[in-house]
């Protein structure tokens, strides 16, 4: 009966039934992502133009009515040591883990590209320091760099490396080292597991017959596999660089930004001046420098792999 | 092309079409809410005595040093005056660290505790948000025989309370007087100057340094360097707030001399430490002296008698200009949005009265001191001798942005660790030049001079 109703034929003037309206296929195409869109306008959409508002006011925790003060914030933020050094730590940040989080993950992934016995164990527990919540993860770093109770410090003092351990979290450069040693221990999975992917999907054929050619080991491997895994490589690229730059955790937990904000990311700072100090247009501010450099480096990814598809 | 019919009646179940009439009547559903009428608390009458029975009340408090202290917020307080009221209260420990980043979340989205406990000069950071609590500051200060100076300069803002003061963490240099004894010592040193000397002699006798927290944490490390600035002449601004004055020959003088008395005394690794690194250290004997609330004794009262017996109290060294304090002060602030803040306002009165707040500061053992007089007379806590230097805090005790009075901005110059890094900087490597210009130049954008 229902299946006969929905076949009559719509005649001028009468409007036609939701079951007819949601039948047409471009129609119900829009219906099924709109519960998708809603969910990314409401928890992304709306805090990034909120930030975007903010940012171009004096909202702070204790003001209640907000002032346009159009690009001050951002101006008055070049005038502040704290944050040019946080803007230098996060690049220097990004820039070191990102390179030898792609090199120790391609060299990962090779690895376990080969045959050998409990392989798929070995897979599975390469993923571990990526699966486990980072502040979890964080606070066992702390205590690995702990001042008084460094485990790597009982090591270096009992081997007679040294007489006393590292000063890990305490001297600048040694902070942002542990900071960034943290980091690619915790991202380097994410660039084996997704490289992994990559290299099972180049053709065995290809490399045997470029072995049967007289191409060494690393000629096939820079030549053919290198290439047809590049845009594999790419996107992980840039995940990790959208990953990396915008971390928080990770460094909230182990220095707070110390010693004298040494290791302060631009995250943490904005946390910092947003939350902590109450500071809210001025925490957006330090939040949206990041955007650009951002954008600049998706579009420049992805016009690079656009171009090398084509 | 074949067509799949639609026969069965799970198939006509779960037809697209069908999923999506069941997900907009879903949704129709959630956003129209419960059927049953929302019970809102009993109202307050302005003149006469408040409806306690049937209310909520959620109380936000820091989670203390002194587990007996949270012990005594989460069952005595529910007990005696929550149960016996018909009062359903939650209350909410978080870290002291912590704290702030659920306060202003709670603020800025309208919704949230009906009591929170703020720190420092918070209620100036947050005052257009924070109720007037006049009446119930003005007979606590009374009943307690009245509030410390710094208590109320820190919970009244341009004359309105807008928060009613709690109590004071006194920090005390705590060490251990056999190892001082041991390096020609017989009590901690009065200046900065004999302390550079005296600690050299113990760090170079017994291998243990003075362990002195200077990373960005709420309570230890600008509790040690403040009074070192102010001991030396050196502040933020002058006692107008209205001109910096970070960059001066009196910072210079505790620069150097801070740096002579870190180098000597203390150890790099103190640069990442944070409130609870020196309790760790000192508990386990890394260090011979610390600044810290009275935690670190009272924990090794219990867990080490031997420890606890050898360690003595004494308050910070005096420098040229004097001696001064800095304790932690906390305050418990009624938001503008709590609608009826009647059961709020009685809860407050009820813990602050100074029957309650005795039995209060019993529990923690006096880890927590009283914002008022009465604190360090009947009420005093402890027969333990060692607990002396704390009596007198309240009186000594200066507040963030000293000499000038509290304001937002000396709020948020100490949540963003200024002072402490400008000293960190110093102990890194900094020139003592180098550090004051760099505070200058933060200190401007934050006072907006």
């Amino acid at each position: 009966m229902r299946a006969e109703a929905r076949k009559r034929p719509v005649t001028a003037g009468q409007l036609p039934t939701i079951g007819e309206v949601l039948d047409r296929q471009g129609v119900l195409a829009y219906v099924l992502l709109l519960p998708g869109v809603l969910i990314l306008a409401a928890f992304i959409g709306w805090p990034f133009i909120t930030s975007l508002w903010l940012s171009v006011t004096d909202q702070s925790v204790s003001t209640s009515v907000a002032r346009f003060v159009g690009l001050d914030n951002f101006t008055d933020e070049l005038r502040s040591q704290i944050f040019l050094q946080t803007v230098r730590n996060t690049f220097v940040y990004t820039g070191v883990t990102v390179v030898i989080k792609l090199a120790f993950g391609i060299g990962l992934a090779v690895l376990m590209n080969q045959s050998f016995r409990l392989k798929n164990l070995a897979r599975a527990a390469l993923l571990l320091p990526w699966i486990v919540p980072t502040a979890l993860s964080a606070i066992a770093w702390l205590w690995l760099f702990d001042a008084t109770f460094s485990v790597f410090n009982w090591a270096i003092v009992r081997s007679g490396l040294a007489d006393r351990g590292i000063n890990w979290l305490g001297e600048g450069s040694w902070a942002m080292t542990s900071i960034i040693i943290a980091n690619i221990w915790r991202g380097t999975p994410f660039f084996a597991i997704t490289i992994l992917a990559g290299l099972q999907t180049v053709d065995r054929e290809l490399l045997d017959a470029a072995a049967v050619d007289g191409a060494s080991r690393w000629q096939r491997f820079w030549r053919i596999t290198i290439p047809l895994i590049r845009p594999v490589v790419l996107i992980v690229l840039l995940f990790s660089i959208v990953a990396t730059i915008s971390d928080f955790q990770l460094v909230y937990v182990l220095t707070r930004g110390g010693p004298a904000n040494s290791t302060h990311l631009l995250g943490t700072l904005a946390y910092d001046v947003a939350v902590r100090a109450g500071q809210l247009s001025e925490g957006a501010a330090i939040s949206l420098y990041m955007f650009p450099v951002l954008i600049l480096c998706v579009v420049a990814l992805l016009l690079y792999l656009r171009r090398s598809s084509t | 092309m074949l067509r799949r019919e639609i026969t069965t009646s799970t198939d006509r179940l779960f037809s697209r079409r069908r999923f999506i009439y069941y997900s907009a009547a879903f949704a129709a559903a959630v956003a129209c809410g419960p059927a049953t009428p929302a019970t809102g608390s009993p109202a307050a009458s302005p003149s006469g005595p408040v409806q306690l029975k049937g209310t909520k009340v959620a109380l936000l408090h820091w989670t203390s040093f002194v587990p007996d202290e949270d012990k005594w917020f989460k069952e005595t307080l529910v007990n005696d005056w929550a149960k016996p009221n018909g009062v359903d209260l939650s209350v909410e420990l978080v870290s002291a660290n912590e704290a702030q980043p659920k306060i202003v979340a709670a603020l800025q989205a309208g919704g949230g505790p009906d009591v929170m406990l703020l720190q420092w000069t918070w209620s100036h950071l947050y005052a257009d948000k924070l109720s007037d609590v006049g009446a119930v500051a003005e007979k606590v200060g009374t009943d307690g025989g009245g509030f410390y100076d710094a208590m109320k300069q820190n919970a009244q803002v341009q004359g309105v309370w807008r928060a009613v003061p709690f109590g004071l963490l006194g920090n005390a240099m705590h060490y251990r007087e056999s190892l001082l004894k041991d390096a020609g010592g017989s009590r901690f040193p009065a200046t900065w100057s004999d302390l550079a000397k005296t600690g050299a002699d113990v760090k170079s006798k017994s291998k243990l340094f003075l362990g002195q927290a200077m990373g960005h944490s709420f309570g230890d490390p600008p509790t040690f360097l403040q009074p070192f600035l102010w001991s030396y002449g050196g502040s933020e601004t002058d006692d107008t707030g209205k001109k910096i004055a970070i960059n001066s020959a009196a910072t210079k003088d505790a620069l150097v001399a801070f740096k002579d008395l870190f180098s000597k005394v203390a150890d790099a690794q103190c640069l990442s430490w944070d409130d609870s690194s020196n309790n760790r250290a000192y508990a386990a004997k890394q260090i011979w002296a610390t600044l810290n609330g009275a935690s670190v004794y009272l924990t090794a009262v219990k867990a080490d008698p031997d420890l606890a017996k050898d360690t003595q109290l004494a308050l910070l060294p005096a420098g040229p200009k004097g001696q001064f304090l800095l304790g932690v002060p906390f305050q418990y602030a009624i938001p503008k949005y709590v609608k009826d803040p009647g059961p709020a306002r009685e809860l407050v009165s009820y813990i602050m009265s100074p029957k309650t707040y005795g039995g209060f500061m019993k529990t923690g053992s006096g880890y927590t001191l009283a914002p008022y007089k009465k604190g360090e007379g009947d009420m005093w806590p402890s027969t333990d001798a060692k607990f002396e230097p704390f009596k007198k805090f309240g009186t000594l005790t200066k507040w963030y942005g000293y000499p000038a009075p509290p304001s937002p901005a000396a709020a948020e110059s100490g949540s963003k660790y200024i002072v402490v890094d400008m000293f960190a900087k110093v102990a890194q490597g900094d020139t003592p030049e180098s550090a004051m210009s760099w505070a200058e130049g933060e200190l401007k954008k934050v006072y907006k001079l």
